[in-house]
């Protein structure tokens, strides 16, 4: 009986698996524009397309966009002057905003241009819009992901938080059968 | 996709409503779906361990988004379902899906940059349902609005047990 459950789970660890190496090999030709991995691995190949990324923001730097590592402008909003800088003075219809690319940083820094709203450094966007040359996005739209820098750690907290409430709730229904390896359902209750 | 801990409220306000109609759905297998509305977050591994480094590591393509639409709830539960005792484990899996899903429902609501809730549905299809762009995970009031309902539910089915103590548990 446990044989066949461990056979069981096997199979499903597998199944599943099989799925995480499918979706990574063919999700590409599926979506509808390049995206992150595809211009950082092959920028010029993309060049004058309609790109849709996922990008974090970073301080504008004295010289912008000059490429290579992101790391010296890294951990977002450090300090006033750079939250300042971060966006172009016109914060209307044609803002400008420097960005790496999410899971992909090392590439370094884009320029989008063009945005109708911008997020202060260390939030995060998503942008469609047209590559250019010179390491620029224009964009068409953009979508503050997360539009604070606490966006992303108050989303890791909550959760954090939900993940804890799971815990709690289900072992007061439920207990762990040693001898079974089993969750049994808990009678003390 | 909205915060877990959006998810797994929305899944007991859900279910425990649920529970109100359909007796198969006592206070143990509330907690269950519960559990099995944290399955799509499970994609957030790749914090852990990137999915990039799993492909220079083993060579083969690899995307943990999976956990985040219908087959990877499936096959997850399975995998979680094994884990309860014999007489449980087709109640626990169909519960894990059940709670599963509502997490892909809730994160088919939210703003999407092109109109589409993405491949919810992989590896049936990869067509995205379209997005009715009703919230932002990282605003706040997501989560307050899921604080309040649930909050609500939990009063209503502590008076309700308290009341006419009808739920066998």
């Amino acid at each position: 009986m446990q044989g066949r459950r461990l056979l069981l789970g096997c199979a499903l660890v597998v199944a599943l698996l099989g799925l995480f190496v499918h979706y990574g090999a063919t999700a590409d030709s599926h979506q509808r524009y390049p995206d992150n991995e595809e211009i950082a691995l092959s920028y010029d190949d993309h060049v004058g397309e309609t790109v849709q990324i996922s990008g974090i923001v970073r301080p504008v730097t004295a010289n912008e966009s000059s490429g290579g590592s992101d790391t010296a402008g890294g951990s977002g909003g450090t300090n006033a002057t750079d939250v300042t800088s971060a966006t172009s003075a016109t914060d209307g219809a044609d803002a400008t905003m420097a960005v790496v690319l999410r899971n992909w940083e090392s590439f370094g820094t884009l320029t989008v241009r063009g945005a109708d709203r911008t997020v202060p450094p260390g939030g995060s966007v998503q942008v469609i819009g047209t590559l250019a040359a010179d390491r620029t996005i224009i964009a068409e739209r953009v979508l503050p992901v997360n539009p604070h820098s606490w966006s992303e750690p108050y989303k890791y907290a909550v959760s954090a938080v939900g993940a804890v409430l799971i815990l709690v709730v289900f072992f007061r229904e439920w207990r762990l059968d040693a001898s079974r390896l089993a969750f049994e359902v808990r009678e003390d209750g | 996709m909205a915060d877990l801990l959006s998810h797994v409220l929305a899944a007991y306000a859900l279910f425990t409503l649920a529970g109100w109609r359909v007796d198969a759905v006592t206070g143990r297998w509330v907690v269950v779906a519960m559990g099995g509305a944290a399955i799509p977050d499970l994609s957030k591994v790749s914090i852990v361990v990137a999915p990039r480094t799993v492909e220079e590591v083993t060579g083969l393509p690899f995307s943990y988004a999976p956990f985040s639409t219908l087959g990877g709830v499936v096959l997850v539960a399975g995998i979680i379902a094994l884990l309860f005792g014999d007489e449980y484990r087709r109640q626990a899996w169909g519960f894990l899906v059940a709670g599963g899903v509502t997490s892909l429902v809730v994160d088919g609501l939210r703003l999407s940059i092109d109109g589409r809730a993405g491949t919810l549905l992989y590896p049936l299809t990869w067509w995205g349902p379209p997005s009715p762009n009703l919230y932002l995970t990282s605003d706040p009031r997501v989560l307050g609005v899921t604080l309040v309902v649930a909050g609500a539910v939990f009063v209503l089915d502590w008076r309700r047990s308290a009341g006419t103590d009808s739920r066998p548990e």
